[in-house]
């Protein structure tokens, strides 16, 4: 499969009168790793939820591949191929790891109400093609040995996996990832940092929202700094590192 | 043995019909409930079905088959209409709208007359309803629920009930799903109206009102609508219970009230948890955990 790119143009949300995007455009190109990065209520999720249809834009527009995408209900967006985690990890605590990671592959089910209702030979077919699917993806992050298990018991950092591995069973072309580094452990960091590059070497086009700008800076081709929901910098990882306002924005300014 | 079992129905015939025709009610709304849809609409559309059904077999000679159908799709037809804008209210707002439904159709039952009989209702229906079609009808209700669980609508249905903005990002088409449970939902018990018309002889406004539909609700709650058998343990108990406090009105509905009030707080997952408790599942995950540790270890 091969990425999209995504494009915003003057993209904006308005809370009530709170201003959460005031005026966002940013590039993500195809097959790279884009950061999105910026202090706290910065703007970075509710960008990231416009992307994907959640919230409707008051204003500007979203390109994937040059198509307008802002005034699409969001399951059409993710049929588009765009795909994402949360951070607040949103996973079915009851159901087992291969349950979660298969409601991704739902829309790539071959077998429709009837062939359920009759229990016709094509939901089986369909059905153990994508657990097959869903048992690779389980292995592409690393928690094949936890495919039974029900998500509610696992640590922090493999629900994370689990949920990477279920955007990526809806067959992304671009993947959002919102702060996925949160609440891991150094190793678990390392490990992550892997797992993404293997995803954009898949050619996936991903989107990293962080808040670490080391743990960005390390696999990101292209990076954009937001403050007060507008973009105030953007640029390859070591030329963001020494741009005063971006270190104004992180570090505060010395005399203020 | 066959001797005994005719004994057996034509003694409690009644009260078989009766299970066997909650029991399908019991996972007509089941469908609603597990799209999160806590209708009070089952009245209206046992109505709707009720109704057209026995307009159809007595003024036009309608085989008895068809007229159910009938009355079925009008019901599940009448759910797709009023789905779109009820569909968008969420949980008190949603019970509100299936409720003034449920009146909606009873006032226009009461009133009229040229059809629906108006207050007297409809006397001197033919019975045609038998309790092998009851039976065959939950019997093919139970299979449906048991397919519709064991496939991946059954999970994006689980998804949609838990959290239903992460299923939309999951390419899951929400309100197709929810539209589509609401009106299978409301086809069931059309058909479960239609049986019901043509069981007992008699319809009036009066038999479709609230009171049924929280009846309805109330079979797979108390059962369990988590469980595969819920809805239908839920149904035969609710139906019997009052058949074993005869002694008392009174003490029948208090009883039944007290019931709901319990479930509802010491049994959330309804009288099938006790079964699969957590527990048990809790047991089970450890011995699953433990066989893909002994397999890792034998594998390195």
């Amino acid at each position: 499969m091969s990425g999209a790119t995504l494009e915003l143009q003057n993209v904006a949300k308005h809370f009530q009168g709170v201003i959460a995007v005031d005026s966002v455009s940013l590039v993500a190109r195809q097959g790279q790793v884009t950061g999105l990065i910026g202090p706290n209520g910065s703007g970075k999720t509710t960008t990231m939820n416009i992307i994907t249809g959640l919230y409707p834009a008051d204003g500007g527009v979203v390109l994937l591949d040059g198509v307008d995408i802002s005034e699409i209900q969001p399951y059409r967006i993710a049929s588009l191929g765009v795909a994402r985690t949360f951070q607040n990890i949103r996973l079915l605590p009851q159901g087992s790891v291969l349950e979660n990671v298969l409601l991704g592959a739902h829309r790539h089910q071959n077998a429709n109400l009837f062939d359920v209702l009759l229990r016709l030979p094509r939901l089986a077919r369909s059905e153990n093609a994508e657990v097959e699917r869903c048992e690779q993806l389980l292995s592409t992050v690393g928690i094949s040995h936890l495919r039974d298990v029900a998500v509610g018991g696992l640590s922090y950092g493999d629900r994370r996996r689990v949920e990477i591995a279920r955007a990526l069973a809806t067959k992304p072309r671009l993947l959002l990832l919102d702060e996925p580094a949160a609440g891991m452990n150094f190793a678990e960091r390392v490990t992550l940092a892997e797992l993404i590059a293997d995803i954009r070497d898949m050619g996936i086009t991903v989107m990293l929202i962080e808040h670490d700008i080391e743990f960005v800076s390390r696999l990101a081709d292209h990076i954009v700094v937001l403050n007060f929901g507008r973009e105030i910098a953007e640029g390859t990882p070591a030329a963001i590192k020494t741009m005063p306002n971006v270190i104004e924005a992180y570090l505060g300014l010395e005399d203020a | 043995m066959i001797g005994l079992f005719e004994e057996f129905l034509s003694s409690y015939g009644n009260v078989v019909d009766l299970c066997l025709l909650n029991i399908l009610l019991a996972y007509g709304v089941w469908l609603a409930l597990s799209g999160n849809m806590f209708t009070l609409g089952t009245g209206g559309f046992m109505a709707l079905g009720a109704y057209s059904s026995v307009f159809f077999t007595t003024q036009t000679g309608m085989p008895f088959s068809f007229a159910v159908l009938i009355g079925g799709l009008l019901a599940g037809g009448a759910a797709l209409i009023i789905g779109l804008p009820v569909l968008r209210l969420r949980g008190d707002y949603f019970m509100l709208a299936t409720f003034a439904f449920t009146e909606v159709v009873r006032v226009i039952a009461l009133n009229w007359e040229s059809v629906t009989g108006g207050a007297i209702g409809i006397v001197g229906i033919p019975r045609y309803t038998e309790t092998w079609q009851l039976a065959l009808l939950a019997i093919a209700a139970v299979y449906f629920a048991y397919a519709l669980r064991h496939s991946h609508f059954g999970r994006s249905i689980a998804a949609i009930r838990q959290d239903d903005v992460m299923s939309q990002t999951m390419g899951i088409n929400v309100l197709a799903h929810r539209l589509t449970l609401f009106g299978a939902s409301a086809f069931v018990c059309g058909i479960a109206g239609a049986m019901a018309a043509h069981l007992n002889f008699f319809i009036g406004p009066t038999d479709f009102g609230l009171l049924r539909s929280v009846d309805a609700l109330s079979y797979p709650i108390l059962g369990g609508f988590n469980a595969l058998l819920g809805p239908l343990v839920g149904a035969i108990f609710t139906t019997l219970l009052p058949e074993f406090l005869r002694f008392s009105n009174q003490w029948r509905e208090i009883l039944m009230g007290l019931l709901v009030i319990l479930v509802v707080l010491y049994l959330p997952g309804g009288a099938m948890s006790l079964l699969q408790s957590d527990r048990l599942a809790r047991i089970f995950r450890r011995r699953l955990i433990e066989r893909h540790s002994i397999e890792q270890r034998a594998e390195s």
